[in-house]
């Protein structure tokens, strides 16, 4: 038998982990090596040890339990009043929210062409974060099918438009 | 068919005490250990479907208050009311037996993962497979946690004994 096995097997033995005929199988194996003997008799020892130094700590014999917590069970799967308040409140203030919301929200204009070419005709300003309007929305009936592309070479400069037709 | 709650009385009569102490083992539970073995049967009732198609409900009752122990444990206010070990060395019958005394101090200083199964093990006599659902780890990895437990154990008991031995030697 392998070392492994064998350490294996007696730790189990120790743990009285074995089947009844294991054990008999691993006792007569033992019985003519010594040294394997002995070290089989101090695991189980330590096991024995191990067991009642676990079990002497208090004794569960002695306890008194408490009555059968019956009423804790039956109104376990129900669900709490209160739970349920909290839901229906939360869900009402949502709904306020969202009705409010709906209807106290201005209704958005879409730009128009006009304020695009009114911009453009008032000189829109150019600076490093601003670039004309028409440069970049060309109104679609009188540049359709124009592209611009804007060249912004490093952040210390002003962004250069090149056409390209 | 689901248990029924008299079956679940029957349960916690045959298995409450036992129950109770490994609640009470365990660290910072000593004095709300009765409130969490009702926990546990509070629990056990509301999947009590699974508890029947356990093979061994004694060790799924043994998961179920270990799940419930940890729940409490990972509340804030607990953890911060009570000192982690004030219970878990608890006042033990035989205090006299020196080679019991350093077992249990030799078993104290196993880290949680060993220690844990050793006292499923040994304590409440759990059976591999059963300490293996109870823990939800692998059969093998509970056996090998189990072997690692007993050599620590016997080394910590050889280097007391050696050095009982070497005091007794010196004194002489």
């Amino acid at each position: 038998m392998r070392p492994e096995t064998l350490r294996r097997l007696m730790l189990d033995r120790a743990l009285d982990q074995l089947s009844p005929d294991a054990v008999e199988l691993l006792d007569a194996y033992v019985r003519e090596r010594p040294a394997e003997r002995a070290e089989l008799e101090q695991l189980v020892s330590i096991g024995q040890t191990a067991a009642r130094a676990l079990k002497t700590v208090g004794d569960s014999a002695a306890v008194e339990l408490a009555p059968f917590p019956r009423r804790r069970i039956a109104s376990a799967g129900r669900i709490p009043l209160v739970r349920v308040r909290t839901a229906v409140a939360m869900a009402a203030c949502l709904l306020i929210g969202v009705l409010v919301g709906t209807r106290s929200m201005p209704q958005a204009e879409a730009p128009s062409g006009e304020r695009i070419a009114f911009a453009s005709a008032n000189g829109g300003s150019r600076s490093i974060w601003r670039v004309d309007i028409d440069e970049l929305n060309p109104p679609r009936d009188s540049r359709a099918g124009e592209t611009r592309t804007i060249r912004w070479t490093s952040p210390l400069e002003i962004p250069q438009t090149k056409g390209a037709l | 068919m689901a248990v029924t709650v008299e079956q679940l009385e029957g349960l916690y009569r045959q298995h409450g005490p036992e129950l109770l102490h490994y609640l009470r083992g365990r660290p910072g539970l000593s004095r709300d250990a009765e409130d969490l073995l009702h926990e546990t049967f509070v629990q056990a009732a509301l999947f009590r479907e699974r508890l029947d198609e356990s093979a061994s409900p004694r060790a799924w009752l043994f998961a179920v208050a270990r799940h419930v122990a940890s729940a409490f444990h990972r509340r804030w206010w607990h953890r911060a009311a009570e000192p982690l070990d004030a219970e878990h060395v608890a006042a033990p019958v035989e205090r006299r037996d020196d080679g019991l005394d350093a077992m249990r101090e030799a078993i104290e200083r196993l880290p949680p993962i060993y220690r844990e199964p050793l006292e499923l093990r040994l304590r409440h006599e759990l059976s591999y497979v059963e300490i293996a659902d109870v823990l939800s780890l692998p059969l093998s990895t509970i056996r090998s946690r189990l072997h690692h437990a007993m050599e620590r154990l016997r080394e910590t008991m050889q280097a007391t004994h050696n050095g009982v031995a070497g005091r007794d030697h010196d004194e002489t």
